[in-house]
């Protein structure tokens, strides 16, 4: 019994935290509390003013300077109530429930508007922008949808440039997130589901999907995963990705990240799940796999050779990103048997006089590059450039002529990070460089025989993770030949006729018109002849 | 549980990388790259005690020197011993540097080393034994001390070795070099019991040349071929590729050019206690050269060039095969291998005493035919 009675008192306090408190009919009295409230909120206004031909009918509109559109508020409210009432009075003459009827159902030219008799609700539309209008001698409030913040207008992604495709990315407002995606999918069944996540924050986090493509477990599960999320406030979409993803360990992401609404469409037509995170230009997708980090959207959007002449270069630089300097040091202090005479004995010229071993040499120029490229992120664009010069001479000449480096290192450092850069997605190629210089103290210490072994741990963590129930290594741990379609060749898009069969459901894509086409031109033929 | 499974997988980390890891790690600046050997039976003034029997020499690149060094690129070393390892142990007590004999691409065996069953007998013994030589290493004879060789600046290359590699590997093109492989080497001496042909490379003063061969017989030279010889043996064992024979038709020298060239052998028959072996040549080529002026694209004679030709490789080709019939007595050219692999039921009858069989009753006839192809640019 103990137990219940303390729930229920526990309850009965949260009904109390959470401020189930009515509004008074009284108008001072809600500024009152309103104002004690939201005390030392130095940036809410509150506008009171009277209307009617006795001027006894009391006005209270309450917003956040500078989160509330004002023009809105003076044209739909303010001109509205108190410049058109002048010239055709309401006919309600008292205030009442009469007077809130004629304001909210016919008063206000505003394109949103509810009513709630709640003070805390009241708060939190005040606190999220929009407007609050109270009248006098009434409980209840009109909410105004007046949200109307400084927001940066939708510009080309800086992450993610294309050569071909769209040029329009999110941006920090997550309505026109939406509104980015939404314009792509123009299907009712593209379903837009929002929770409010965050004790403090009450952040908007939406998850976009098409009903009849996604899987109901994969929703279950996504929905699962954020109810559980309890947190004051999230920031970015980092933190909800963080709070989701299932493998905290891992160097891989499990969950991939675009600034692009045209990779959300194209991911939801997959049917894979979009998160869109209000204040985060960066939606995340799920689920995601080592494949689909190594697509662009412009894959699909250049003819299929040339995208699969690119994923090749991107799978090829990333096995140079991750295996280059290991195979190195692995090949100069171990096996210099493995390569033609020449060339070793050309490196061994270059070694000549170097006085660290290979592996503190290779060591020494990749942490250079990691701090020169650190650097250069952090620096304003004015002075970026200089990073590249100093870093140029000081890598590239002053460390070879100084005798500190050889100049191979310097060809191998460069070339790893050629190709960590022309890996699509950035945390898969974070993840790589770290794998690196675990390889690099393994080829260190064990030669070829020690890069074999990390590869195969790392192969083997491959297998082993999942991404929200999904194979980590789809499509190439399954057996269905059209997922294949879609890997490091991809197929002239006419034969890409069926969706992912590991993620998606109602599996037909498009109908191959490949035939239809040849047989209009040989008709066109035959009536020439 | 859980522990147990930690243990477990610590243990089993521990055995792959104790039980089978690489642990010889030597910086690639601190090996010395021998890239030839040479090797001499020891000279009387050499001797530091009485037992030393060879003189191992070395040719290692000065490898910053390269380049564009002022210095030469390569350095000799040599080393007077008892025995192969002992040589190479007691080099580690003279250089900081490891030797490192993954890129050995020749070795040398000097004339005297060749004519001494039991040096040449122990010290292939010591090269194949220790597991660090090169297996795939040219192998030559040189007449006179291998040591010579290195004496030699090469007029083109920076480095001895690659020069030397580089001139066998041109027996694609030129049928009169003869190409054998440190492993070749010894898996013949094992078949032939210590017959053996190798390439004989002669040492000049700014270059060397392959010029025909060193014939073995039980362990030790007995004589050998020149150059013309060394491309009918590249003929006979089947190993030509392409090659030029030069042949004179209406007192016109002209000259074939074979891309192709196969030899099959066929038993056609047993009679009296002997064994005729026929050896068919087919090889296609082109004729490079005839005179000026004279049209050559005729069948009849083109015809008659091509049995000029055909004549020439039956004549050389019985001409070497009396001269390993009669000269040396011993079977290098095909018929032990032929009879061994087709006709294994006979070989056994014979095996015992082979070699008297093969000067005595085996009749080889060579059978050419040439096809011509092209003629050349002009008409």
């Amino acid at each position: 019994m103990g137990f219940f009675s303390k729930k229920k008192s526990g309850n009965v306090k949260k009904e109390k935290e959470m401020g189930k408190l009515i509004n008074s009919r009284n108008l001072d009295e809600n500024t009152r509390r309103l104002k004690e409230r939201l005390k030392d909120c130095d940036d809410i206004v509150y506008k009171e003013f009277r209307v009617g031909e006795k001027q006894n009918l009391r006005f209270l509109l309450v917003y956040i300077d500078g989160m509330s559109s004002r023009d809105l508020l003076n044209v739909s409210v303010l001109n509205s109530l108190m410049v058109h009432a002048r010239e055709v009075p309401p006919e309600a003459t008292e205030p009442g429930d009469e007077l809130f009827k004629l304001v909210r159902y016919g008063g206000l030219p505003a394109s949103e508007l509810a009513d709630k008799d709640n003070l805390e609700d009241a708060v939190l539309a005040i606190l999220i922008g929009d407007a609050v209008l109270f009248i006098d001698s009434t409980e209840k409030c009109i909410i105004i949808g007046a949200k109307g913040w400084p927001m940066r207008g939708v510009s080309e992604p800086n992450t993610e440039a294309l050569i071909r495709g769209p040029r329009d990315g999110f941006t920090e407002t997550f309505r026109i997130n939406t509104a980015l995606v939404r314009r792509r999918i123009r299907d009712s069944r593209l379903k837009l589901k929002q929770l409010s996540v965050g004790k403090r924050s009450f952040t908007d986090v939406g998850i976009m999907y098409i009903e009849d493509i996604a899987e109901p477990e994969l929703l279950e599960e996504v929905f699962r995963r954020i109810n559980t999320i309890d947190i004051d406030a999230i920031i970015e979409s980092g933190y909800i990705e963080q709070l989701i993803e299932d493998n905290y360990l891992s160097p891989f992401p499990q969950i991939s990240v675009t600034e692009r609404p045209d990779e959300v469409a194209a991911s939801l037509y997959e049917g894979r799940v979009a998160i869109l995170v209000d204040n985060s230009p960066f939606a995340l997708i799920v689920p995601t796999t080592l494949n689909s980090l190594f697509q662009s959207p412009e894959d699909y959007y250049d003819r299929w050779y040339v995208a699969s002449i690119l994923r090749f270069i991107r799978y090829m630089a990333s096995i140079l990103s991750l295996v280059l300097p290991a195979s190195y040091i692995a090949v100069t202090s171990f096996h210099p048997g493995i390569l033609p005479a020449k060339l070793v004995i050309s490196m061994a010229a270059a070694r000549q006089g170097i006085p660290f071993p290979v592996l503190i040499e290779a060591f020494i120029m990749e942490v250079t590059f990691e701090l020169l490229r650190e650097a250069g992120l952090r620096l304003p664009v004015p002075i970026g450039s200089a990073i590249g010069i100093v870093g140029g001479i000081v890598i590239g000449t002053a460390a070879v002529d100084a005798g500190i480096v050889s100049p191979i290192m310097v060809i191998i450092v460069a070339i790893t990070a050629i190709s960590s850069f022309s890996i699509p997605n950035y945390s898969l190629s974070v993840g790589f460089r770290m794998l690196r210089f675990s390889l690099m103290f393994l080829a260190g210490i064990l030669g070829l025989y020690g890069i074999m072994l990390g590869v195969l741990l790392i192969a083997s963590h491959l297998v082993k993770l999942k991404s929200f129930g999904i194979p980590y290594m789809s499509p190439y741990v399954s057996f269905v030949g059209s997922d294949y379609k879609d890997t490091v060749v991809r197929v002239p898009i006419f034969l890409m006729g069926k969706r992912p069969a590991q993620i998606a459901r109602n599996r037909i894509r498009l109908k191959n018109n490949r035939n239809l086409i040849n047989r209009l031109e040989q008709e066109g033929s035959d009536d020439k002849e | 549980m859980k522990a147990i499974n930690c243990l477990r997988a610590v243990a089993a980390m521990l055995c792959v990388m104790l039980l089978a890891g690489c642990w010889d790690k030597i910086e690639i600046e601190d090996r010395l790259f021998v890239l030839s050997i040479g090797i001499d039976s020891a000279e009387e003034a050499e001797h530091q005690i009485s037992e030393d029997k060879y003189t191992l020499s070395f040719v290692s690149p000065v490898v910053d020197q390269i380049k564009e060094g002022p210095g030469p690129a390569f350095r000799t070393y040599k080393t007077v011993n008892r025995s192969v390892i002992m040589s190479l142990s007691q080099l580690l007590e003279r250089f900081s540097k490891k030797q490192f004999f993954g890129h050995t691409r020749n070795i040398f065996f000097g004339e005297d080393i060749m004519k001494d069953e039991k040096l040449l007998k122990e010290i292939l013994d010591g090269i194949s034994r220790y597991h660090e030589f090169h297996n795939s290493m040219y192998a030559y004879i040189v007449p006179g001390r291998a040591e010579e060789v290195f004496k030699v600046k090469p007029m083109y290359d920076k480095l001895l070795a690659p020069y030397i590699a580089g001139i066998i590997e041109n027996s694609d093109y030129t049928s009169k070099v003869i190409k054998l492989t440190f492993s070749d080497m010894i898996i013949m001496l094992e078949n032939q019991k210590g017959g053996l042909v190798i390439p004989k490379l002669v040492p000049e003063k700014e270059e060397v040349k392959i010029n025909g061969a060193g014939v073995l017989k039980d362990y030790k030279l007995i004589g050998y071929l020149d150059d013309q010889e060394a491309a009918v043996y590249n003929w006979l064992t089947n190993k030509a590729k392409g090659g030029t024979i030069e042949v004179v038709y209406n007192d016109i020298s002209t000259v074939f050019r074979h891309y192709t060239f196969i030899r099959k052998i066929e038993m056609p028959k047993m009679e009296g206690g002997k064994i005729y072996l026929n050896y068919n040549i087919e090889a296609e080529g082109s004729i490079e050269e005839y005179m000026m002026g004279k049209e050559i694209l005729d069948n009849v004679l083109l015809n008659k060039i091509s049995r000029e030709v055909e004549k020439k490789i039956e004549d050389e080709s019985e001409k070497l095969i009396k001269k390993f019939r009669q000269e040396f007595k011993v079977d290098l050219i095909g018929a032990k291998d032929y009879l061994s692999k087709y006709q294994p039921k006979l070989y056994k009858t014979i095996e015992n005493d082979y070699e008297k069989f093969f000067t005595d009753n085996i009749v080889i006839k060579v059978t050419a035919k040439v096809n011509i192809r092209r003629v050349g640019l002009i008409k």
